[in-house]
């Protein structure tokens, strides 16, 4: 018995030292994330390296679409405990500078970089995309009915129950949407998404879900990220990538983003990290993982999964995509949330 | 505007509507099952089986998502069968929920006093024992432990999305995301906390009886009963049920897994994430039980009113982000700047979520613990400090270990609350196998939750043994 006081003491210790120890005197930089762990962890390993700055890095979740770190960078905006916030893609990040969470920065690594990628004061800086795809079983789809365009999944030839799609209510997603009511207007866009819901495709839960129906073949053809089918390509799943609509207004792509937050605790460290973020550099190592397929760059690069042409973005800017997330959000929900 | 948020009326009823169905399709279905398979499991009282029945809790800390995707995957490779719609949101939450309902009726049945028991069986078949003494006794418990599926199942989404079916905390989870404003989806989650606080009420009242009536156990041994063969039926189906429960998901994780060295390889790459999850675990059992320990004292002492049930109830059903949320703001609010960014926020946060559970397992052991043994030490003690360490703790042992592991294991599993608190360069392996889970490192994940399973059957066994140990060793019939 006494053994047992004795060891439940020494862990109860045990917490209040690793929780409270007095900091060691160190530079060190603080990093919220929504990119995939494994990737990202990566990247600021070597930075680490690089630079000799501990990294601390809090990581998001899917299950948490990312409002996870958003709730908490909010949160958190009067004592912030992040420096930079690096996310897959960039809604939130626009949100967060409206509510004045972001404080401006300009790279010198952003030089050269689409302005459109950029925001025009200085709050965040877009880096390595990727892009909204279609992905097809190549054993359940013959070849001359790949879609090639999202309104090819309105055709019948392709039975609706084989086709999958997250729900468009959350995440790179709902994103999309809002990028169709901004291309295509809002009446256009809501019939598009009113008729793949009155077909009966099957609506589930996130874009890894579509990747894993589809490369397991309960599903022939679906709609998801181009980072996601570098997931199932690289598992050798028998899958091809379609960038969709090419020919006419082009597909969805998802910077991923660098922001500075307000009144982070280490500014200067800070600073480097978001240039190291936006080097070319770090562009390509995260193309030649799988996490982006695009480089924003000027200059050719490599993909380890999907071959790189230039593929074909909406013409909107960030903001008026972003401009349409409540309304796209509103009318999706009275359509698939029922 | 608001208006329209809080009243769900159209659409939104519709989706409240498939919530409550829902939940209350598993609840009734879960306490069926659970009453079926603890009376069967209730036989085993010594040897092996005495360990092996507590198998039935081992997947608790299993995240609801990895028994959707054992399950999708089983389906669609042995029967080409792909779970979609209410039916796979109903099994799929059942078996997630079923070790809670399945762990808490075989605590009300232990807790029947076996005097009725052998009375009741001098003059009527076992069967209408079971009946008429058996269940009005164990009652309570097993009301509880349906209203706890209820109120889970009510609360999430997750599940119910995984298979397209739509219910109402999606709902809120979507109006969130697209406007991050937390009021307005406050006020969409108004109709689905009325509804979880009207059942905190009525739940109040069994757990008030359940904790007050394991005062009534004692030692007698009894013989086991002889129920009718449709009765034996239905336990064995239910316990068929519990063997399936257990099999997919584990049989899922390990040939995911790939291989034995796969595990250590996703072991070794996840050591930081094992520990800090080990050292918040145990943080917040050491530390919920330090805390609920003079709580249910306090309790013991007086008549414990309703609506202290109702405040000790009321944080097992608030979601796990609010907390997160609520907690950065308290605590930066009153000034605790080394708390803020320690290891302290992601145990606080367990505490709030889970300390309710071990202030009800200590509260029911004190009511049944013989207050002249207590009088007794006080009289021939030497010191506050033996009289501690020789009679009380010794008298408490069981409850202390059974709540600080059920504290830990439900700790472990927590994501939605240490998402948001976690300090920055520290993570925990629940985060770790969600962030694999969207990567597609399925081996990485089974390696990871099998992790996770050996660390609860360690604890489950632990419990075990205590309880065993120390079992009728101090029980005597307490006080009225």
């Amino acid at each position: 018995m006494r053994k047992i006081i004795f060891f439940l003491n020494l862990f109860l210790i045990l917490c209040l030292c690793v929780g409270c120890g007095p900091k060691k005197a160190r530079r060190e930089v603080v990093i919220y994330t929504s990119q995939d762990q494994v990737y990202s962890e990566v990247i600021l390993k070597d930075f680490e390296k690089r630079t000799g700055i501990k990294v601390l890095a809090v990581y998001d979740v899917e299950a948490a679409k990312t409002i996870g770190l958003v709730n908490r960078l909010i949160a958190e905006k009067a004592y912030p405990q992040a420096d930079v916030f690096w996310n897959s893609e960039f809604a939130q990040t626009i949100l967060l500078k409206e509510k004045g969470v972001l404080a401006s920065y300009h790279s010198p690594n952003s030089a050269g970089i689409p302005s459109q990628y950029l925001d025009p004061d200085g709050f965040f800086s877009a880096f390595g995309a990727r892009a909204r795809v279609i992905l097809v079983n190549t054993k359940k789809v013959d070849k001359e009915l790949y879609p090639k365009s999202v309104l090819d999944l309105l055709n019948s030839a392709l039975p609706a129950k084989e086709i999958g799609m997250p729900y468009p209510i959350f995440g790179t997603a709902l994103t999309q949407a809002a990028a169709l009511y901004a291309a295509w207007g809002q009446e256009k866009a809501r019939d598009f998404y009113q008729k793949l819901h009155d077909r009966g495709v099957r609506v589930v839960d996130g874009n890894s879900v579509v990747r894993d129906l589809v490369a397991s073949g309960e599903l022939s053809v679906g709609m998801t990220d181009s980072d996601d089918s570098c997931g199932a390509i690289k598992n050798n799943a028998p899958v091809e990538v379609i960038f969709t609509d090419q020919d006419t207004c082009g597909t969805l792509i998802v910077p991923n983003t660098a922001a500075l937050i307000r009144g982070s605790p280490h500014p200067q460290e800070a600073k480097e990290l978001i240039d190291y973020l936006l080097s070319k550099d770090v562009e390509a190592k995260l193309m030649e993982m799988g996490a982006i397929q695009m480089s924003l760059h000027p200059g050719d690069s490599q993909t380890s999964c999907l071959p790189l042409s230039n593929v074909k973005g909406f013409k909107v800017r960030l903001s008026e995509i972003c401009a349409n997330i409540i309304r796209a959000s509103e009318d999706l929900k009275q359509i698939f949330v029922r | 505007m608001w208006f329209s948020l809080l009243f769900p009326f159209g659409r939104k009823l519709g989706l409240l509507l498939n919530s409550l169905g829902l939940a209350f399709s598993v609840s009734l279905t879960g306490l069926l099952i659970g009453i079926f398979a603890a009376s069967f499991l209730a036989k085993y009282k010594k040897g092996p089986g005495l360990y092996l029945r507590w198998l039935v809790v081992m997947l608790i800390p299993l995240p609801p998502y990895i028994h959707a995707l054992s399950w999708s995957s089983i389906a669609y490779k042995f029967f080409g069968l792909s779970l979609q719609g209410a039916w796979a949101s109903w099994w799929v939450q059942l078996v997630s929920l079923l070790p809670l309902s399945v762990g808490l009726s075989l605590v009300g049945l232990e807790a029947v006093e076996q005097v009725l028991i052998d009375a009741g069986r001098v003059v009527e078949p076992d069967i209408k024992v079971f009946k008429r003494i058996i269940i009005p006794q164990a009652l309570p418990m097993i009301i509880a432990a349906a209203s706890f599926l209820f109120l889970f199942t009510l609360m999430d989404y997750t599940v119910p999305s995984l298979f397209s079916m739509n219910v109402y905390p999606l709902e809120i989870f979507a109006e969130f995301s697209a406007s991050t404003e937390p009021l307005r989806a406050l006020a969409l989650g108004v109709p689905l906390l009325l509804i979880a606080f009207i059942a905190i009420i009525l739940l109040q009242r069994p757990l008030r009886t359940a904790a007050l009536q394991l005062t009534k156990k004692t030692k007698t041994e009894a013989l086991a009963l002889m129920m009718s063969p449709w009765f034996t039926w239905f336990q064995k189906i239910a316990i068929g049920i519990i063997i399936v429960q257990i099999i997919v998901p584990v049989y899922s994780l390990i040939s995911s897994a790939g291989s034995f060295k796969n595990i250590l390889l996703s072991t070794a790459n996840a050591k930081s994430e094992i520990f800090y999850s080990l050292v918040i675990a145990f943080g917040a059992s050491l530390s919920a039980l330090l805390i609920a320990w003079p709580l249910a004292h306090r309790l013991s002492k007086v008549k414990v009113s309703s609506w202290w049930w109702f405040s000790i109830i009321l944080p097992l059903v608030i979601p796990g982000s609010l907390v997160g949320v609520g907690l950065l703001v308290l605590v930066r609010a009153l000034g605790l700047v080394g708390v803020y960014s320690s290891l302290w926020m992601p145990v606080l946060a367990n505490i709030i979520r889970f300390g309710s559970l071990a202030v009800i397992i200590i509260l029911a052991r004190l009511k049944r613990t013989d207050r002249q043994l207590l009088d007794a030490a006080a009289v021939h003690q030497r010191n506050i400090f033996q009289g501690w360490l020789k009679v009380k703790l010794p008298l408490m042992v069981p409850a202390v270990v059974a709540a600080g592991c059920i504290v830990f294991i439900l700790t472990l599993g927590e994501l939605a609350a240490t998402i948001i608190v976690v300090p920055p360069g520290k993570s925990t392996l629940t985060i770790r196998i969600y962030n694999y889970l969207h990567y597609g490192s399925s081996s990485q994940v089974a390696g990871l939750c099998l992790v996770i399973l050996l660390a609860v059957l360690t604890a489950a066994a632990f419990i075990t043994a205590i309880l065993h140990r120390t079992r009728g060793a101090y029980d005597f019939p307490a006080e009225r």
